[in-house]
């Protein structure tokens, strides 16, 4: 396993090209075992940096590195087998689709071109769906599940990918408040009993800090800090989150 | 357990459809042969009167519509899946326009230069092809160019748009018989090359293709995530859109080149299949669809033959009657089913 650390950013800058930096000097990391959450406001770059951390965008300067290599240098296959990803679009082409073979789906970087698993994948399919407790779903059509299930299905095809490194983009976005504290509690769970980096973006400061072991903040400049739970801090962090609105919200989570 | 063998008897019914439809096929035409000669001749034991007919001329046919039918049905099915629409077909890339425009061009320029309409079916392959590859270096180069596929899907678009235009310039300068004959060359026959060497050229390159789209079931279903799961589950999706396009078009080229223009089996036969099968999983729908696509082929080129009016109709009004319905009926079950 070696040290925790798995992936670590080193000076990045992320953005779309030069003139379009959005945000400047990251060095930060995520852990194995613990759940990272990035919060910030709404345009302050979180899917930015979490599309930079997948691999979808090419840091502009500085380095993203996964188990010490970058993380643009490894293959479309290496990459998929190291991190998966769930993300926050919406999608009505797997409508028709059972559950079990959105699951099965986490496979793929593993089988052939045809799709077919060993009895090895349907193992880890099924354990996947039973560690986050969707076994009972798997013969449903995805047409028929409450976001909140859907969006445990997407975790569960993540966890079938078997990657030591998971990154959620807003996965909390489409859910009530009830399903929210659900999918945080089960993501925790995961990360410390499978020994995975979990990182996911949100926007809902009071559950991060309820759940999260650690946090990336990017504040109202676009700087991001990191720091480790327990928060003794907490309402500098919203603070610095939410600039002058802060007060409002402190008293709106007191309430 | 109980849905894999719903799909497998699915496949077995389609085979069973298969094999009696090519038998009609074969039996029936200008001349009614009967059924047992039919069997005795395929089986290969039959040195009857029929045989030469039989071996020449209505197997190489019935086998034609077959393959071509499969052809089109997975390559709608591939244009579905790469656009995430529904209304995506072989012919949405404008390549089937790039050979009709090509054809067009044949039969109207050899009319006009006064050595009568060409109707030879070698140079109409010849131009069909060109046509269509030359659509498909377009769009290649397009796709290098651009990131999403609806942008991809409206160049295609606007290519059928604007080849259609030049071919109805074409169309209303022209005379009266090349107009004919290129209205003919649009209805669509399987019978048009059989009696050549090139059906051999034909066929490999439909099954060739056909057997290929196999190959790709894993990144298909992988794009029904969209572009970044698939990407994140080891797709090249740039390298694999390039493969699928690449097939699609040889594909819809060779079927345009030897048969015409067959509308609507493209769109038609994955609306049907998913509304049989009720699912959307690549694995099941591309060998279910290959069949039904050769099936439901096979059952329009029997209706065209069987001269309800009392002649034969073209292919392409059967394919479009048959079609439009069954796609419209699929749509309203499936909008109870989306409900659910």
């Amino acid at each position: 396993m070696g040290k925790k650390e798995i992936v670590i950013t080193k000076g990045l800058y992320t953005g779309y090209s030069d003139k379009q930096i959005v945000c400047e000097n990251i060095n930060a990391h995520i852990e194995r075992g613990s759940l990272t959450c990035l919060i910030g406001r709404n345009g302050a770059g979180k899917s930015t940096l979490m599309r930079t951390m997948c691999g979808f965008l090419k840091p502009i300067h500085g380095e993203v590195l996964l188990d010490g290599k970058k993380i643009e240098d490894y293959s479309h296959n290496a990459l998929s087998r190291r991190l998966s990803v769930v993300l926050t679009e919406i999608i009505s082409e797997i409508n028709y689709l059972t559950v079990r073979s959105v699951v099965e789906m986490g496979r793929y970087p593993y089988c052939n071109c045809f799709a077919s698993l060993s009895h090895e994948d349907y193992d880890i399919v099924d354990k996947s769906m039973k560690i986050v407790g969707i076994e009972d779903l798997a013969g449903k059509s995805m047409a028929a599940l409450s976001d909140g299930q859907r969006q445990k299905v997407m975790i569960a095809r993540a966890l079938a990918q078997d990657t030591s490194v998971i990154v959620l983009d807003e996965p909390l976005s489409f859910l009530d408040m009830p399903s929210r504290i659900e999918i945080m509690k089960l993501l925790r769970d995961i990360a410390h009993t499978q020994e995975k980096a979990i990182l996911l973006s949100s926007h809902d400061i009071e559950l991060a800090l309820h759940f999260a072991d650690r946090l990336w903040v990017i504040d109202r400049n676009s700087h991001i800090y990191t720091t480790n739970a327990p928060y003794t801090d907490s309402s500098s962090i919203i603070d610095d989150v939410f600039g002058g609105q802060s007060i409002l919200v402190k008293e709106f989570l007191k309430a | 357990m109980n849905k894999y063998s719903r799909y497998f008897i699915c496949g077995i019914i389609l085979l069973i459809a298969i094999i009696v439809l090519f038998c009609a096929n074969v039996a029936m035409g200008s001349v009614h042969i009967p059924i047992t000669d039919v069997i005795n001749t395929i089986l290969g034991n039959n040195e009857g009167i029929y045989d030469v007919i039989i071996t020449e001329r209505r197997l190489p046919e019935a086998v034609s519509s077959m393959v071509a039918g499969s052809a089109l049905a997975v390559c709608g099915l591939m244009m579905q899946t790469l656009f995430r629409n529904p209304l995506a077909d072989p012919s949405i890339l404008g390549i089937s326009s790039g050979s009709t425009l090509f054809i067009a061009i044949l039969t109207f320029c050899s009319t006009a230069l006064g050595i009568g309409a060409i109707m030879n079916p070698i140079w109409q392959i010849i131009a069909a092809t060109a046509g269509s590859m030359v659509v498909l270096f377009f769009l290649l180069a397009v796709s290098r160019r651009v990131v999403s596929n609806t942008s991809l899907l409206i160049t295609g678009i606007m290519t059928g748009y604007l080849t259609s235009a030049l071919v109805s310039i074409l169309q209303y300068s022209g005379s009266k018989d090349a107009n004919f004959a290129f209205v003919m060359w649009t209805q669509g026959s399987f019978s048009r090359v059989v009696s050549s060497d090139l059906f051999f050229i034909f066929i490999i390159v439909c099954i060739a293709g056909i057997i290929a789209v196999f190959f790709l079931i894993r990144t298909l279903n992988a794009l029904l995530l969209g572009e970044n799961y698939a990407r994140n589950m080891g797709i090249n999706v740039h390298r694999s859109r390039n493969i699928i396009i690449i097939i699609t078009a040889l594909l819809t080229a060779a079927v345009t080149a030897y048969c015409g223009p067959i509308a609507f089996i493209g769109l038609a036969v994955p609306h049907i299949v998913r509304y049989m099968t009720r699912s959307a999983d690549r694995r099941t729908l591309v060998p279910l669809t290959a069949l039904a696509g050769a099936c439901i082929t096979l059952l329009c080129a029997l209706i065209a033959k069987m001269e309800v009016f009392g002649y034969m109709l073209p292919i392409n009004a059967v394919t479009s009657l048959i079609g439009a319905p069954i796609v419209i009926a699929a749509i309203f079950k499936n909008s109870s089913f989306n409900e659910r």
